[in-house]
């Protein structure tokens, strides 16, 4: 466990929003984020419709599958391209089946693809660590002596990357919110992403159909959540807003498209479950903004550096149930009921753990988990808690 | 005047919980003896009370905690119950949040959990405290307890009464973390379970607490199991109050 990094993330996050402003947000955000999942044909709609009028290219891939072969027409005989941190890119798993060589531009990214070891913590890849692990792994992969030291890491990747970030042609990157209106909002703290977004002469975003917000204000209120429930931060250091191509009008007022940022930006939206999700019980599971909170505060994350699941048999099982993630979710995500609600599912199709069985089976026939129980006697197997 | 009292009053029964009234017996003597001291005129319904379904609903089972609440609830009117009050942070969950839940307006009855009724009895002057100068002890929510039903203060506070130098994990109250014993993990999953107490323990030796206090049979026996080794002893509650020879006897080893 990661003791230093757990206070100091709780320490940051406090100051950066008192508790009262927290909860308010955190309502305001269930809220918006409800209305949104419950009308989420029509948001897609909306924004595919705002997006294209802006002129931005809008592909709606109906599953993963989809999106990387529009990926691949788009992309077409590109040697490489930049790539910023995305958890939806992350789940296409380019890396194998594009011919294109993938070049990750956030820092933790990098490291953590050089070490050949990614935390499965959503804001922080590279969390799990040390500076000397990191410095053995790029004289490994990439033959440089770099000092151990956290900023002498960082000047060598600011370095190793810039020349490869100005002269890429295709910059991939996800976004935090899509509003209805046309806007893709995507925040950073390192830089890289607004340099890949707008250098390369095309800008492909991926994003998720339940990415999409009303507005720039609803969308204001998820950076906001992003920043102090990701990092502590009381406002991230760079936040991109697009809203399609880079464009002049300055000679004659003629319109021409791509002026100094991208010149074509490419929008692919993914569906895969998500409207079937959006209609049951389990739609809060898109809510989730992707801040990582419910990892920081996870006795079992921080002990084994794997987060319980609720809709995965082992991994559900795996939860004490303490309600650390609801209560420290921002959008209000209810995992506790969701991960009793995949237990009942799982009841329901006898896949029951062991134990449990025991247990429900003492329950119904002596009102207790243990079993029967004669005077004076104490149970041995504990089927409960 | 005494039997007219019950009669409109009701009765008060001590719910010990499951785990607290099978396993951890001397934890079950302790609350009644110190409802004793309180002249608290109370009873009990050891054979005929079921489980609060904790278990049965954290696994799942919701058909099956409903007609557990359903059946506590009819054998809790049988008795003329009006208050309950027991020391399990799970039972206390159940009985004050999840019952009300399922079963409506019908339950009408007062929970306390046993930390609220020790402050309210001393501070009324029916309960004495034994006294620990000096003693540094950090205190472990249980999660049931804590942010899950908001009781935070009332034990800290009988803490400081009994002259101890109560000190705080830097992950405490609602950012506290759990014991890894409750969720059906030390079944289910037993070694994990006894990774995250281990992890626990470790953060009550960094601020070097002598011994860790907790008021949950749960955490208790969980936590003593995984903290043999290390330098810290684990202790219920009602140990502290009741066995304060014991106590003091485990610090001096």
């Amino acid at each position: 466990m990661n003791k230093k990094f757990v206070t100091e993330y709780i320490e940051k996050r406090s100051k950066a929003l008192s508790s009262k402003e927290a909860e308010e947000l955190r309502d305001k955000l269930y809220n918006l984020k409800k209305t949104a999942i419950d009308n989420l044909d029509e948001y897609v709609k909306k924004a595919k419709s705002s997006l294209e009028k802006n002129g931005c290219h809008v592909y709606l891939a109906k599953s993963n599958q989809e999106a990387i072969e529009e990926l691949k027409k788009i992309i077409g005989d590109e040697k490489y391209i930049v790539k910023s941190k995305s958890n939806t890119i992350n789940k296409l798993k380019i890396d194998e089946k594009l011919k294109a060589e993938i070049v990750e531009t956030d820092t933790g990214d990098f490291i953590a693809a050089l070490a050949g070891k990614k935390d499965p913590h959503p804001v922080i890849p590279a969390l799990s660590l040390t500076e000397k692990e990191i410095s053995k792994a790029i004289k490994e992969k990439l033959s440089k002596d770099v000092e151990p030291k956290a900023e002498k890491i960082v000047e060598f990747v600011r370095n190793y990357l810039r020349e490869k970030m100005l002269s890429a042609k295709v910059g991939l990157t996800g976004a935090n919110v899509i509003t209805t209106q046309g806007q893709i909002v995507i925040l950073e703290n390192e830089g890289n992403i607004s340099i890949i977004s707008h250098v390369p002469e095309k800008h492909i975003v991926v994003a998720g159909i339940d990415k999409i917000v009303k507005d720039m204000d609803e969308a204001n209120k998820v950076v906001k959540a992003a920043a102090v429930w990701g990092t502590g931060q009381d406002w991230p250091n760079y936040v991109n807003v697009i809203s399609g191509p880079s464009k002049t009008g300055d000679i004659q007022n003629i319109h021409i498209e791509g002026a100094h940022g991208a010149q074509e930006v490419h929008v692919i939206l993914i569906e895969n479950d998500k409207y079937e999700v959006a209609k049951g019980k389990y739609k809060d599971k898109l809510f989730c903004i992707n801040c990582g909170a419910c990892y920081d505060l996870c006795p079992v994350y921080n002990a084994i550096g794997q987060i319980p699941k609720p809709s995965d048999f082992e991994r559900n099982y795996k939860c004490t149930l303490c309600s650390n993630c609801a209560l420290n979710c921002p959008v209000k995500i209810d995992r506790q009921s969701n991960f009793r609600n995949n237990r009942k599912d799982f009841n329901k199709l006898e896949k029951i753990p062991q134990a449990n069985k025991k247990m429900i089976e003492n329950v119904r026939k002596y009102g207790n988990p243990f079993g029967e129980i004669k005077d004076g006697d104490t149970p041995k197997e504990l089927y409960c808690c | 005047m005494f039997i007219l009292d019950k009669i409109f009053k009701g009765n008060t029964l001590y719910y010990p919980g499951c785990l607290t009234k099978f396993v951890g017996k001397d934890i079950e003597k302790n609350y009644k003896e110190l409802l004793k001291k309180a002249g608290v005129d109370f009873v009990v319904l050891p054979d005929l009370e079921k489980c609060c379904g904790s278990p049965v609903k954290n696994a799942g089972f919701e058909d099956d905690f409903k007609k557990l609440a359903a059946d506590n609830l009819k054998i809790f009117k049988d008795h003329s119950i009006k208050r309950i009050i027991t020391n399990c942070p799970a039972c206390y969950k159940m009985l004050s949040q999840d019952y009300p839940k399922v079963l409506g307006q019908e339950w009408d009855i007062e929970i306390r959990h046993f930390t609220e009724f020790i402050l309210e009895a001393v501070n009324k002057g029916k309960m004495k405290l034994p006294k620990y100068d000096n003693l540094k002890v950090t205190y472990h929510d249980p999660c049931h307890l804590g942010k899950q039903s908001d009781i935070y203060d009332q034990p800290r506070e009988i803490l400081k009464m009994m002259n101890i130098n109560l000190v705080e994990m830097q992950l405490n109250k609602k950012n506290s973390f759990c014991c890894g014993g409750g969720g059906g993990l030390q079944s289910n999953n037993p070694e994990l379970a006894d990774k995250v107490a281990k992890q626990r323990i470790e953060q009550a030796s960094d601020v070097d607490a002598q011994i860790i206090i907790t008021p949950c049979t749960l955490c208790d026996m969980h936590m003593k199991r995984n903290g043999k080794d290390g330098g810290v002893s684990v202790f219920e509650f009602s140990e502290l109050l009741v066995n304060a020879e014991k106590v003091r006897k485990a610090i001096k080893r």
